[in-house]
């Protein structure tokens, strides 16, 4: 696949957190070569049996993070896919999307698909109501029906035939097609389980047979998911960051605070339909830019059933087209007016974004300028940086020699003579975007890297904590379900037993450790979402 | 017949012959074109001409870079002085308010060192000529007394002793961006219900900032447009201003969010080169994500 | 460099005649050397800037709370595989932290048949496999060479040894040949099948720990 050293390691490290270090050595193994079994075997030979290399195999592949082939020699030949590894960072952000479209229903059927790989959606079902026992059937069973239906769920191909003793699977079939039958017999098996709670578990395996839509499996759709992600991208990029208050993009002054609402509303509102307008598309991260027309619009607000009116629609497009630097275009009167959002100057002026924003911090906002000079200008030499910047000669040289250090720009020697003697030899200075973005994708995958490594080293350091935390739990709990006890002894009892356990300190340490966790991992997704841009800015071939 | 025809071409009508043809070579002429282009003049006639032409400071002689002897137009002032002192002055006169190097002045007087120095040296007590530093360089340039040394070597408004006052730039960067933010404000305040209106009126001209920069006496000197059209360009490139196709600007709306990746310690660490997890600089072991996260 | 030269008379005359020939002054070649001794570097230097604060925002709290769950359920799955520990010394707290795990039950007609690694099932797909036998004569000539090298495994110690050496910065590796060397002949199915999934879940931090575990992951071998 063709992932860098970093990237490399940042697999084994996810892998290794979710499945432990026997797993994750037979994929960094796979990641550094693709091979067969009996090579994996022999590569790993007195590190791992091989009945754990076989099992660690399965579960790869049952996750996505391996695959498999025959090669022209008929033998199965394993294949590390490094990019669906890194959907379990992202896997948060996908149940967070299935919940906020589709509600707490499609968020648990995530939950349970991201944490178990595959499964039918009978098993789902069992699986969901055995954690919760309130949950109703037809309830899951519609969230799943609208997952699929707007390709947020994808069937694992059928296996057709075997060579070789390599399964081959259906090539030509609907991916989103349901089964008729689910949960045949969901009656007697659904009282059973509720009854014996506790068996629950155990039975459930033995029951799998006999469902109907038994090994039809469906996994999580995570490159729809990535669409969708890549479109919150640039949504936030359009109106700035999300459920923040601090949406200062469209410049909206204090004492005009509810039109400066209502003006936000509008904007985000009509950014967000115009990526509904193509929001099921063929290939979810296709770069094909977005028309919209203000007709288009309108319907979309009525079958979104939002407060908008023609004028507001058309109030939101001028400050889109106004605020977006490109990206929102008009293009055309028909329909009331024609409107195109450039995805692929979208992705561009994101990775833009994230390469000034560490130029800001690395160096100063004046290497901004030198890098937006050399951007417009194309090649120039150190003298003309300095002309143009309005720097010294030694501020721009040195800005210069900071910014070629770190790969934010490029210089290539020109010759008076063929000799390419130092004294009749100038450099000229450039900006390469997709080199720097190349570099910059390393760079993010050593930082998410090391933020899974501290994070778990936090988890280490903070385990007696954690443990004696994980003991006190369930006795608060039963003191907080006792029906013996009023408000006032219940809150007594609760303190009494958390300052017997986990004193004063202790909880401090654990709240440090708690806010600590939730910062690293918040940081994480963060970094996984500009990592998205940054490749699939790569992938546009743009320059 | 040909004694006849010396005695027919006066001493004043070959002055004149040969003057034209100096004159009309601006870069001066060698003997050898001026004896091609003169054929109906006799050897001695040439010279006498020439001689006369060079002691009443008509011409003068002048040494071309290949060493070659080219006669020109005298074209400076007279002074009072030496021969050398003239020829010297020549030159700097010639150079204009670009000013010119001291190798130059060698090459083209073809004095020796110690002579120039000398002539030079009373040239400049006589406050006939005086000498520049040139921006960016150690070079030392001549230049007549009385001239403003050219933008090339001062580097203009924007250099003070020879050196780019940051300072200045920067402040006059920030004035420009702030007046046009805050004549956008202002524009958003007074028509809360038009768009159009909002951003018509945001933009403003670069002559309403050079009068505003003028009042409020930012500068001691009044800064012409063109300095301002180069102050502007680099607020642009600051992503502080744009500019419209008719030459208007605005402040760019304020673009708050900055890259999460900045906000993990990784992104500004000096040694992240040497971090290897389970080494002596580790992500376990790093003081900036110790503190990063005590901070929280 | 200068910490070598500094050891015997010769190799410093040397470094006096390189400073001469550098035109680097006696006193100040002094001044040098006095400044590296009592400064070691600053193993992290201070920095002008520290990072941005992050602004949680409430779709940040979801998802690191929900990452912290689906980790903690991923860890406690099936899926999170371990080698048998033999551990003699049986803790008291240790029953806090043994879990239970679930079976690896993954659906093997999903998979290549190499990987079947439960008694039951390889019955069952050796009966396929022979009725394939007739089809696809290459698929035994496979498996013959998996079992080949599943019992040079247990009975080649010496070749073992030898790997020994080469992974040693895997600290792991020590630890499961070892076990191998127990049972050397041991037919990993029917010993794996029943125990294999109880135990200490957190490894008594080793496989978490800071040290040299990690060490493989930043090899130069990439």
């Amino acid at each position: 696949m063709g992932g860098g050293k970093y990237e490399t390691q940042m697999c084994v490290i996810i892998v290794e957190d979710i499945f432990g270090k026997i797993v994750s050595k037979v994929l960094e193994t796979l990641l550094n070569e693709s091979c067969q079994l009996a090579t994996l075997v022999y590569k790993l030979k007195g590190q791992i049996k091989t009945v754990l290399i076989k099992k660690s195999l399965s579960t790869l592949i049952n996750f996505g993070f391996v695959t498999f082939s025959l090669d022209t020699n008929n033998r199965t030949t394993y294949v590390a896919d490094s990019e669906h590894i890194q959907y379990m960072i992202s896997a948060p952000r996908a149940c967070l999307i299935a919940k906020t479209l589709y509600g707490p229903s499609a968020e648990s059927i995530c939950i349970e698909l991201i944490s178990q790989g595959r499964l039918t959606i009978s098993e789902t079902i069992r699986r969901i109501k055995a954690t919760d026992e309130t949950a109703e059937f037809s309830n899951i069973k519609h969230s799943f029906e609208e997952l699929v239906k707007s390709n947020f769920l994808i069937r694992v191909p059928a296996v057709e035939s075997e060579i070789h003793g390599c399964p081959q699977f259906i090539t030509s079939f609907d991916p989103f097609a349901l089964p008729t039958a689910i949960m045949e017999k969901k009656e007697e098996k659904v009282d059973e389980s509720t009854d014996t709670a506790s068996t629950s578990r155990k039975r459930k395996a033995d029951s799998t047979p006999s469902d109907a839509d038994a090994g039809q499996y469906w996994k999580i759709n995570w490159s729809r998911f990535n669409g969708y992600l890549r479109d919150e991208l640039i949504i936030d990029y359009l109106i700035g960051g999300g459920s923040t208050a601090t949406m200062t993009h469209m410049n909206h002054k204090k004492g005009e605070e509810e039109d400066g609402d209502r003006t936000q509303y509008i904007t985000q509102n009509v950014a967000h339909l115009m990526f509904k307008m193509n929001e099921v598309r063929a290939k979810p991260l296709s770069m094909d830019s977005i028309t919209v027309s203000i007709t288009d619009l309108q319907r979309l607000v009525r079958e979104n059933e939002l407060n908008l009116s023609k004028p507001d629609i058309e109030f939101a497009c001028q400050i889109l087209v106004d605020e977006s630097d490109g990206i929102v275009r008009k293009v055309g009167e028909s329909n009331g007016g024609l409107y195109t959002v450039d995805i692929r100057h979208a992705i561009r002026q994101i990775c833009r974004h994230h390469c000034e924003s560490l130029i800001r911090e690395q160096f100063e906002g004046r290497a901004i300028r030198v890098m937006r000079l050399l951007e417009n200008r194309h090649f120039l030499d150190e003298e003309q940086v300095e002309k143009l910047s309005m720097m010294s000669g030694k501020e721009a040289r040195e800005m210069l020699y900071a910014l070629v250090e770190e790969g934010y720009v490029f210089n290539k020697p020109v010759g008076r003579s063929n000799d390419f003697q130092p004294a009749r030899t100038f450099y000229l200075y450039y900006v390469d975007l997709p080199r720097t973005v190349r570099g910059l994708v390393e760079y993010t995958c050593k930082l998410v890297r090391n933020l899974v490594i501290r994070q778990r080293h936090e988890r280490t350091e903070n385990k007696q904590l954690l443990d004696k935390d994980a003991n006190v739990q369930p006795i608060i709990e039963n003191i907080r379900a006792s029906d013996q006890l009023d408000d006032a002894s219940k809150l007594a009892q609760i303190a009494e037993v958390e300052e017997m356990y986990l004193p004063g300190p202790d909880r401090a340490q654990l709240a440090r450790f708690r806010k600590a966790q939730a910062t690293l991992l918040a940081a994480q997704d963060q970094s996984i979402r500009v990592l998205l841009a940054f490749k699939l800015f790569l992938a546009s071939g743009q320059s | 017949m040909t004694s006849v025809k010396e005695e027919l071409i006066s001493e004043v009508e070959s002055e004149a012959q040969v003057m034209q043809i100096v004159q009309a070579a601006l870069e001066g002429i060698d003997m050898d074109a001026l004896t091609s282009m003169t054929p109906g003049l006799p050897q001695v006639a040439r010279q006498n001409a020439i001689n006369s032409l060079l002691g009443s400071k008509k011409l003068v002689i002048q040494q071309a870079p290949g060493g070659l002897l080219r006669l020109k137009v005298n074209t400076s002032q007279q002074i009072a002085g030496t021969e050398e002192e003239q020829v010297i002055y020549g030159l700097i006169e010639e150079s204009k308010t670009r000013g010119i190097w001291i190798k130059e002045l060698r090459d083209g007087s073809g004095l020796n060192q110690l002579q120039l120095r000398k002539t030079l040296k009373s040239l400049e007590t006589k406050k006939l000529i005086k000498t520049i530093k040139a921006v960016g360089t150690t070079k030392k340039c001549y230049i007549v007394f009385d001239l403003e040394p050219d933008m090339s070597l001062t580097g203009g408004t924007f250099y003070s002793d020879q050196q780019l006052d940051s300072e200045l730039i920067n402040t006059l960067i920030s004035v420009c961006g702030s007046y046009a933010s805050s004549r956008r404000k202002h524009a958003i305040e007074s028509n809360p219900n038009n768009i159009q209106m909002q951003r018509e009126s945001s933009y403003i001209r670069p002559q309403e900032i050079a009068q505003f920069i003028t009042e409020k006496r930012v500068l001691n000197v009044p800064l012409s447009l063109e300095d301002l059209e180069r102050i502007l360009e680099v607020a642009v490139l600051d992503g502080t201003i744009e500019r419209r196709a008719d030459g208007k600007i605005r402040a760019c709306a304020p673009r708050s969010s900055i890259s999460p990746l900045v906000s993990v310690p990784c992104a500004v660490c000096p040694v992240v080169e040497d971090c290897r997890p389970g080494y002596v600089i580790s992500p376990q072991s790093c003081d900036y994500m110790k503190n990063w996260l005590a901070e929280l | 460099m200068s910490g070598r030269g500094r050891g015997g008379g010769g190799s410093s005359n040397t470094m006096r005649s390189v400073a001469n020939a550098l035109g680097i002054a006696r006193y100040d070649m002094a001044k040098m050397m006095s400044q590296q001794k009592i400064e070691p570097p600053a193993l992290y230097p201070k920095v002008q800037r520290n990072p941005v604060p992050l602004e949680m925002t409430t779709d940040m709290l979801y998802v690191s709370r929900l990452k912290v769950e689906l980790d903690q359920r991923m860890r406690d799955s099936q899926f999170f595989i371990e080698a048998e520990k033999e551990d003699e010394i049986k803790r008291y707290l240790d029953k806090y932290s043994i879990i239970k795990r679930e079976k690896l039950d993954i659906d093997i007609s999903q998979m290549p048949s190499e990987l079947v690694w439960r008694r039951s099932s390889r019955k069952s797909s050796k009966e396929s496999r022979a009725k394939k036998r007739k089809l696809a004569t290459d698929d035994s000539i496979i498996a013959e060479k998996l079992n080949k090298l599943e019992e040079k495994e247990g009975k080649n110690k010496e070749e073992d040894d030898e790997d020994k050496g080469e992974d040693d910065n895997e600290s792991g590796s020590e630890k499961s040949a070892a076990e191998e060397e127990e049972n050397p002949l041991s037919d990993d199915d029917n010993q794996e099948e029943d125990n294999d999934y109880i135990s200490n879940y957190f490894d008594n931090g080793e496989g978490y720990g800071d040290g040299g575990s990690d060490d493989n992951m930043d090899g130069d071998e990439y």
